[in-house]
């Protein structure tokens, strides 16, 4: 297929709703790993880090750059090197061994605070490996051990990357700081390219970002409140998508829940970045934000759910608007958009009276 | 009918037509209906499954 044949809107992928097989974990890239809401690391015999997860990174405020091919019980967890983790450890490896998994209780202490976790270790279908699966259960203040014990910070890893023009937030994740005209060079870019394309890639770069954007939300979610997203009352959950956003500088997120008895609802960025750097336009064209929506909704409803932006700033409209619908009223919303125009309340009545 | 009724102390021996009124009623007391969607008290999971 050449890119110029690529349709304008975005196909809906399958979602991984069911929890994945531990046994599994093996056979998944690091891109999947990334997905997954809890931590996990491979280690080889010895110890040795050989892979480490987005949450695991964001839980420990660890740079998986600085981590990957260190020793995790000397260097990079030394509040696990004792008999009750390591030496678990040693014993799963002990030759004869054989028991595909073993579960137990453990705090990590962290310089910035500890955290109750319940670990499982999984025998690797690569020899020699171990996945290590890590199941935050609620998070503590820093407690009284001996600071030879205490896990690093990322400074201690990599003291010198500063000069070196890397940038950190509170959270020790590595930021770039970037404008919003990327965003303009980018589509311009795909309208010399493939002028059909941009809709597509942008509507999957969003999803893909929106499922990394989860494990951060979550993560947020779980030192607040030993709860997850799914089980906050959705206003509340729409106001930290709401402050997540604003403060990155993507707008101001507001919803209007008042359709939802008739199987939709309306979010409405204020000055969204990427409308107002791409210039005016015919058509909506903050599909990447469609997209991270999509996900963000996908994850919390864990079932398939449809945005559609039909409405843009960018379109002269005061500010963009995306209705979020039910698989199953997909195709309604697409006819909807297309006959409305940007008339949002006109969208709505098309769907309720087309489902 | 008081908004504390137990639904089950009401049904009892109700033809299903009556039922029916009995339980649309009971609804109208409450001032709920099972198409109202509150965000501020469903869970996130709640709200978006009943979309």
């Amino acid at each position: 297929m050449r890119l110029t044949d690529l349709p304008i809107q975005p196909q809906e992928p399958s979602l991984p709703v069911v929890p994945v097989p531990p046994m599994a974990l093996d056979a998944l890239s690091d891109e999947a790993l990334d997905a997954l809401p809890y931590g996990v690391i491979c280690l080889d015999p010895d110890g040795r880090i050989l892979r480490y997860n987005l949450a695991e990174s964001r839980l420990a405020r660890l740079d998986r750059n600085q981590v990957l091919g260190r020793a995790f019980f000397g260097q990079v967890a030394p509040c696990t090197a004792t008999p009750e983790f390591q030496g678990r450890f040693a014993s799963f490896h002990a030759p004869g061994a054989s028991a595909p998994s073993l579960q137990f209780e453990y705090v990590f202490d962290f310089k910035f605070g500890a955290q109750v976790v319940d670990v499982e270790l999984f025998r690797s279908a690569s020899p020699g490996r171990t996945y290590v699966v890590i199941n935050r259960r609620k998070f503590l203040p820093q407690r009284p051990v001996p600071a030879r014990t205490l896990a690093p910070r990322q400074a201690d890893l990599a003291p010198d990357e500063v000069r070196l023009g890397v940038l950190r937030d509170a959270g020790e994740r590595r930021r770039v700081r970037v404008s919003p005209l990327l965003f303009a060079s980018l589509r311009a870019s795909w309208e010399r390219v493939a002028p059909k394309g941009w809709g597509l890639f942008s509507d999957e770069w969003g999803f893909q970002f929106g499922r990394l954007a989860v494990v951060d939300l979550e993560t947020i979610v779980l030192e607040k409140s030993d709860r997850t997203m799914r089980e906050l009352p959705m206003k509340q959950v729409i106001e930290l998508v709401s402050d997540y956003l604003a403060s990155e500088g993507w707008g101001r997120l507001t919803v209007d829940f008042s359709p939802a008895g008739d199987g939709a609802i309306v979010l409405k960025l204020e000055r969204g970045a990427i409308a107002e750097a791409v210039g005016i336009s015919e058509l909506p064209r903050c599909h990447l934000l469609a997209g991270f929506f999509r996900a963000i909704f996908c994850h919390l409803a864990n079932k398939l759910i449809v945005v559609r932006e039909c409405a843009c700033r960018s379109q002269g409209f005061d500010a963009c608007s995306f209705v979020v619908v039910s698989q199953e009223r997909r195709a309604a919303l697409e006819e909807a958009i297309e006959a409305a125009e940007g008339d949002v309340p006109r969208v709505l009545t098309l769907v309720g009276s087309r489902s | 009918m008081r908004a504390s009724a137990r639904l089950s102390d009401l049904v009892v021996g109700l033809t299903p037509a009556q039922l029916a009124m009995t339980v649309e009623a009971f609804f109208a007391t409450l001032e709920w209906s099972p198409k109202r969607l509150d965000p501020a008290l469903l869970s996130a999971e709640a709200f978006l499954d009943a979309l």
